[in-house]
């Protein structure tokens, strides 16, 4: 009963249903563990005793037969989705206080599944960022750490506490939300699965607004298995979300372990450019091995406006943002400070709650949409944005997949923050494509570099074929038999 | 394209953002340096093609559902204004706009 925090949700379910363990047992377990790795500042607010409540009700639930899918679930939840009663800061100074009078779709669906929430997760400010390092709250820690060396490095971003902590064992699953990548990439940097559905395959009813043409929330687990447990619950129609699909959602889990002989996978040539690390490369061109193992057929493809994307992206993305940070005035909720004039306290409270990258990003975004400048840059990156999806539209009449690396680079140091706001958009490069088509992308950790940090692959797939994704990253979790911490 | 010190404080105004005077310089400078970067999408042929609001549109999706014009809401006034930083008398409270 002494590692009940390393197994997974299918081999933990098994142990709960004989009733050879209890979902107190597991969640006290969890508790316990989120006190050992306070150090990952993972955690924003933690609930741990609304948590120890819950399981006691999942026992009696278990006890009576009626066990729900997610049952006894320990689950940490982005600080960017509204939980009722529970503070839900999206990491900004401006939010510290707010407590939301509703849940969002997604936590609500899970919770009706059975998952148990622990706490809530650290984010970039409003998930502006690559590494937690814009957080009102400091950054998360990376529980991994280069072999031989004791200095902290980040967990990426946005979602960088769902990961940090979802790999620290103090979570079993996370909620993650990924606007250019704020799931996938952190997933890669902590050593653990992040799955991003197709847009609109999930309800962002409830989810803070970043880019409301971006962002959609996903699992981050430590096995595919569990992200398609979690997505199965957390997906499909939210009438309060228009956006969402009407599509009835498969169980995805009857795509794991099925065979990808014969399928096509698609490499991009775009994602190789001179001076990819040599290590990354290498794990690559590993998986491509593993594929074609499998029986999987591998095709070199373009995309040939890739390098446009991320540009696109960092005008579409902040154009978005500043119209919905317009909201946090002062008046309604979160931070005020006072004004003389209604104009003046605005400007106040804002200049005071938001912190610099957040700034930064609404006065791009508000120069963009500016008088004069909306056709020049704004529409111009909306036609780019068609041009990237082309091309994969192009790509999927030759493939079934794409294959790629997640990130350019493993986790840094803490401390060797990227100050060139250049260099640290660039941290996106091989993930904000998937966004501005809105199509899923799944990331598995593949294996270690020489230091000793998780390296993962990503596939993308054509909209709404997550059970393709599951069925790909699940060939992969077994050739890399990729051990995570405490495994 | 240079962004100007007066551009910076234009969109402060239309954003109800106030930079500190100090960082002005270094913010157009940076602003500058990413609009350079920004800027190779001039690259691309865009003739003909229609701005893309959406991803929804290259799934086939062309209206979204809508729901029946029904209140299914409400009574939650004090739920609402205990996030209010200031409430007087069931409304939020600002400064007055009405000489």
């Amino acid at each position: 009963m002494t590692d009940l925090v390393a197994l997974s949700y299918g081999a933990l379910r098994q142990k709960l249903l004989s009733k050879s363990v209890t979902v107190q047992d597991v969640v006290t377990q969890y508790v316990r563990r989120m006190a050992q790795t306070q150090p990952l500042n993972a955690f924003v607010t933690e609930y741990t005793d609304q948590a120890l409540n819950q399981a006691a009700e999942a026992d009696r639930r278990i006890q009576s037969g009626t066990a729900r899918p997610l049952e006894g679930f320990p689950l940490a939840v982005k600080d960017n989705c509204c939980v009722e009663g529970m503070r839900t800061t999206a990491s900004s100074k401006i939010l510290e206080n707010f407590i939301p009078p509703y849940t969002a779709t997604v936590v609500k669906r899970l919770q009706d599944a059975g998952a148990i929430v622990l706490g809530k997760t650290n984010l970039d400010e409003f998930a502006m960022g690559s590494s937690t390092i814009t957080s009102h709250f400091g950054p998360s820690i990376n529980p991994w750490k280069i072999k031989g060396d004791t200095a902290d490095l980040i967990p990426g971003g946005s979602s960088g506490g769902s990961s940090a902590c979802v790999a620290g064992l103090s979570s079993l699953g996370a909620l993650g939300t990924d606007t250019g990548g704020s799931i996938r990439q952190p997933a890669a940097l902590c050593g653990v699965v992040g799955m991003k559905p197709t847009y609109g395959l999930c309800s962002r009813y409830g989810i803070i607004a970043f880019a409301s043409s971006l962002d959609q929330a996903g699992p981050i687990t430590r096995t595919v298995e569990d992200a398609s447990l979690v997505l199965r619950e957390m997906a499909g129609h939210d009438p309060k979300d228009s956006t969402s699909l009407v599509y009835t959602v498969p169980d995805y889990t009857k795509a794991l372990g099925q065979s990808i002989k014969g399928m096509k996978v698609g490499i991009p040539k775009e994602y190789r450019p001179a001076g990819l690390n040599a290590e990354i490369a290498a794990w690559w061109d590993k998986t491509i091995q593993w594929m074609k193992d499998a029986g999987a057929e591998i095709l070199d493809i373009s995309l040939p406006h890739t390098k446009y994307a991320l540009p696109a992206y960092y005008i579409i993305a902040p154009a978005e943002a500043s119209s919905n940070l317009a909201r946090y005035d002062g008046v309604r909720y979160g931070l005020r400070v006072p004004g003389g004039s209604l104009d003046d306290l605005y400007a106040k409270t804002r200049t005071e709650g938001f912190g610099d990258e957040v700034k930064r990003r609404i006065l791009i975004g508000t120069y963009v949409l500016s008088s004069g400048k909306y056709e020049d840059y704004y529409l111009r990156a909306q036609r780019v944005r068609q041009r990237v999806t082309d091309d994969f539209t192009q790509a999927y009449k030759k493939v079934d997949v794409i294959l790629a690396p997640t990130t350019a680079n493993t986790a840094f140091k803490v401390g060797e923050n990227i100050t060139d706001p250049l260099a640290m958009y660039l941290q996106d490069v091989f993930t904000v494509s998937t966004n501005l088509a809105g199509l899923p992308a799944i990331s598995v950790p593949v294996g270690l570099s020489n230091e000793g940090l998780p390296i993962g692959m990503q596939f993308i797939g054509p909209a709404l074929q997550e059970e393709r994704l599951f069925q790909f990253a699940s060939v992969v979790e077994q050739a890399a038999q990729f051990k995570g911490i405490g495994q | 394209m240079e962004i100007k010190k007066q551009d910076i404080l234009r969109i402060e105004r239309l954003a109800r953002l106030t930079l500190p005077e100090d960082q002005r310089q270094g913010f157009s400078e940076r602003l500058t340096k990413v609009f350079g970067w920004i800027d190779q999408l001039r690259e691309v042929d865009i003739e003909g093609v229609t701005p893309m609001v959406t991803p929804l549109l290259q799934m086939g999706i062309q209206t979204t559902p809508l729901r029946h014009d029904t209140i299914n809401d409400g009574d939650c006034l004090d739920k609402i204004l205990a996030n209010a930083p200031e409430a007087q008398h069931g409304s939020f409270t600002v400064p007055k706009v009405v000489e």
